[in-house]
């Protein structure tokens, strides 16, 4: 799942990316507003992190550009304004959270969970299908009680199915949301780990959870094939 | 201490004035009345001494009066009042039938000379007499018998004495009533003076009550306007009102920078914080590897690095603010220290080019080296900090005959003019100015701070059409030393 991170100053910058993307996450990260801007206007996010004091445009700008051109994306706000008005005028600007600088990391990661669950009607980390368990907090999958070994990007393949299950998902969707380049997620290259994480779901003998729908992409649902 | 009231005063003040005048033209009033009153008395008084007096008759018999015979024929003389006749040749007195058996008291001035007593026919009953010591008149009549009889009389051998007397509890009575109306209507005056003072300055003052409560209000808000002055208020508390809104308006003015500085402060400290705060917890919060945690540790410490400087010159504001650093003022040359300066950012081989131009020759300042070379410093670096890849920066030294004029210039395409005011503030920086950039916006805060201390200008000029920032520094040169002779 795709992070936009709009944060200028370097050192917490760079920390935070990584602790996205060691969680999972694909992440984008810009240091200006007016690049952060363009980003989250012309891409497809779970998730905007976004710093409120920067160069260019400041954050709560951008944030209320979005929210009037009706991007519904999560916003969470980060920012050295610790004051209750701040907060507020952050959150009434149409932000979904706001953390004080400094913050444990911990907390944003929990907090960029909590925001995508609840983007996708989820009450729990934890995604059932059948019998199929994906704990997006650990980062790992079950099947029938059997763990599932699976590389970073099967696993978040797997995770976005999941995310979005009984909905189809295109493959450019897939392409958009799981390879860290958005140009790399082509259709045949996501064919093949779609391929991957079948044999490694389906290595016991169970049902394929996975339905491809000709010309549109891939369902994950409890109903079988 | 409870503040004096302008309306109490007033009130007192005036009441206290008014209260005076009035006692002085009251008493004046009554006297004036008084006399009067007492004068006419003692007319009516002389009017019948005189009129008594000519009633004494020398006779060939001797003193005749002629009121007695007056009184036998008529109901009276027409006489008010008690009088009394002393003969003082036979020592006999008349009486006035009021009278009865009493005496008036016995008194006279000079012959022909009344004079006046307040005196007491008996207990409570106050009279006003006049004594007159005369002599009986004749006339040709009498004057023709006296020859007849062959007994000549003077009247310098008869002298006699009029006391004519008259009651004044009436007087007395209506001085007192007099008195008391005077008395009245000087309260009843000093009230209605009181009452008008009072409305009066409550009127006058209402709009400064309005204006009073208006600004309590307004310190109860936040970012509304200040408020107007009425245009009811008495133009002579317009300049007071004036000076306190513009008192409101520097300190409206000081919370704006001191929320700008809390703000700032807050993004410049709690910013690097969070970054030191969220490198540390990446390198714990999985294993990694000695290379991996030894390269975070580094990051981590030149945020720390940046910390101390920052906090290096918060404090060194803080001290200058304060105070606290005694600035010992020697002579230095300023050329040798700028071009110290000049040579160390030279070692640096930063991609910006750098002219320097600087006399040969020695000059001489009195101040402090120490604090010159911080504020030149600041200047120098900051020159290079904001300036791109291959900008120029120029430094520009010249002794001029009463001071040194020492100018560092950079290309500073961006720079926002508005911003030229701001940036002297502590922790804020350009708008455009990245938060990665080195510092923490304290810079040029300390070194206006410090060219105040030394009495150095520090003036910041912005040429458009060449996008070069220029910051000029003046110091004068010390005065020549005066000859003894």
């Amino acid at each position: 799942m795709r992070c936009l991170l709009v944060e200028d100053y370097l050192p917490l910058r760079e920390s935070i990316r990584e602790c996205l993307r060691e969680a999972g996450y694909v992440v984008d990260d810009y240091g200006s507003g007016d690049e952060g801007r363009w980003s989250a206007e012309n891409h497809d996010y779970e998730v905007i992190i976004l710093d409120i004091m920067l160069p260019e445009i400041d954050g709560l700008a951008i944030l209320r550009g979005l929210r009037q051109q009706h991007d519904k994306t999560p916003v969470i706000l980060i920012s050295a304004r610790d004051a209750v008005a701040q907060r507020v005028d952050g959150l009434d600007a149409g932000a979904d959270d706001y953390l004080v600088k400094p913050f444990d990391l911990i907390e944003l990661l929990a907090r960029v969970r909590a925001l995508t669950r609840r983007r996708h009607d989820r009450e729990s980390p934890t995604i059932h299908i059948a019998d199929l368990v994906v704990d997006s907090l650990r980062k790992r999958a079950f099947r029938a009680e059997r763990e599932i070994s699976l590389t970073r990007l099967e696993y978040r393949i797997l995770a976005y199915l999941a995310h979005r299950e009984g909905q189809v998902v295109s493959r450019a969707e897939i392409g958009e949301h799981v390879y860290q380049d958005h140009d790399s997620g082509n259709s045949n290259k996501v064919d093949v780990y779609i391929s991957y994480l079948r044999r490694k779901l389906n290595a016991g003998g169970e049902p394929d959870l996975i339905r491809t729908i000709r010309g549109l992409g891939y369902v994950i649902s409890a109903e079988t094939v | 201490m409870k503040n004096p009231s302008i309306r109490g005063r007033l009130i007192f003040g005036s009441t206290l004035m008014v209260a005076a005048v009035l006692l002085f033209s009251k008493v004046a009033m009554y006297r004036e009345i008084e006399r009067s009153l007492r004068q006419e008395l003692d007319e009516r008084l002389l009017h019948s001494a005189i009129l008594l007096s000519k009633s004494a008759e020398l006779e060939a018999g001797g003193v005749i009066y002629e009121w007695q015979e007056a009184l036998d024929s008529t109901a009276g003389l027409g006489i008010e009042g008690l009088f009394q006749f002393w003969n003082l040749k036979s020592g006999t007195t008349t009486r006035s039938p009021d009278l009865g058996a009493g005496d008036l008291k016995f008194f006279h001035g000079e012959l022909n000379e009344p004079i006046y007593q307040d005196i007491h026919l008996a207990p409570g009953k106050p009279l006003r007499a006049i004594g007159f010591l005369h002599l009986p008149f004749t006339n040709e009549y009498g004057r023709e018998e006296m020859r007849r009889r062959g007994n000549i009389l003077h009247p310098r051998d008869y002298p006699q004495v009029i006391v004519c007397a008259r009651e004044t509890t009436g007087l007395d009575s209506r001085l007192s009533q007099t008195k008391l109306d005077l008395l009245w209507s000087g309260v009843i005056t000093l009230l209605a003076v009181w009452l008008a003072i009072l409305l009066v300055t409550k009127w006058t003052l209402r709009p400064l009550d309005k204006l009073a409560a208006s600004l309590l209000k307004r310190s109860t808000e936040v970012d509304t306007p200040l408020p107007e002055i009425p245009p009811d208020l008495p133009r002579e508390l317009v300049p007071l009102a004036s000076a306190f809104r513009v008192a409101l308006e520097k300190i409206q003015i000081a919370r704006a920078h001191e929320k700008d500085f809390a703000f700032s402060a807050a993004h410049q400290l709690r910013t690097p914080i969070a970054g030191i705060h969220a490198i540390l917890e990446q390198a714990i919060s999985r294993p990694r590897d000695a290379e991996s945690l030894n390269q975070r540790i580094r990051r981590a410490l030149d945020v720390a690095r940046d910390m101390r400087a920052t906090v290096d010159s918060l404090m060194s504001l803080a001290r200058l603010r304060g105070g606290i650093d005694e600035v010992e003022r020697r002579p230095f040359d300023p050329i040798a220290v700028i071009r110290d300066l000049a040579s160390a950012e030279e070692l640096h081989q930063s991609p910006r080019l750098l002219t320097v131009t600087l006399p040969e020759q020695p000059s001489v300042l009195i101040g402090n080296e120490r604090l010159f070379k911080v504020l030149v410093s600041i200047l120098i670096e900051n020159a290079f900090q904001h300036s791109p890849d291959g900008g120029r920066i120029w430094i520009h030294a010249e002794p001029r005959t009463d001071d040194l004029v020492l100018t560092v210039a950079n290309d500073a395409r961006g720079f926002d003019p508005e911003d030229a005011e701001r940036i002297f503030r502590p922790f804020q920086r350009g708008r455009r100015t990245s938060v990665n950039t080195g510092g923490a916006g304290l810079g040029l805060a300390l070194a206006r701070e410090i060219a105040q201390r030394l009495d150095i200008s520090l003036e910041l000029d912005w040429n458009e059409q060449t996008s070069v920032l220029t910051f000029r520094l003046s110091q004068p040169a010390p005065e020549p030393a005066k000859n003894p002779a």
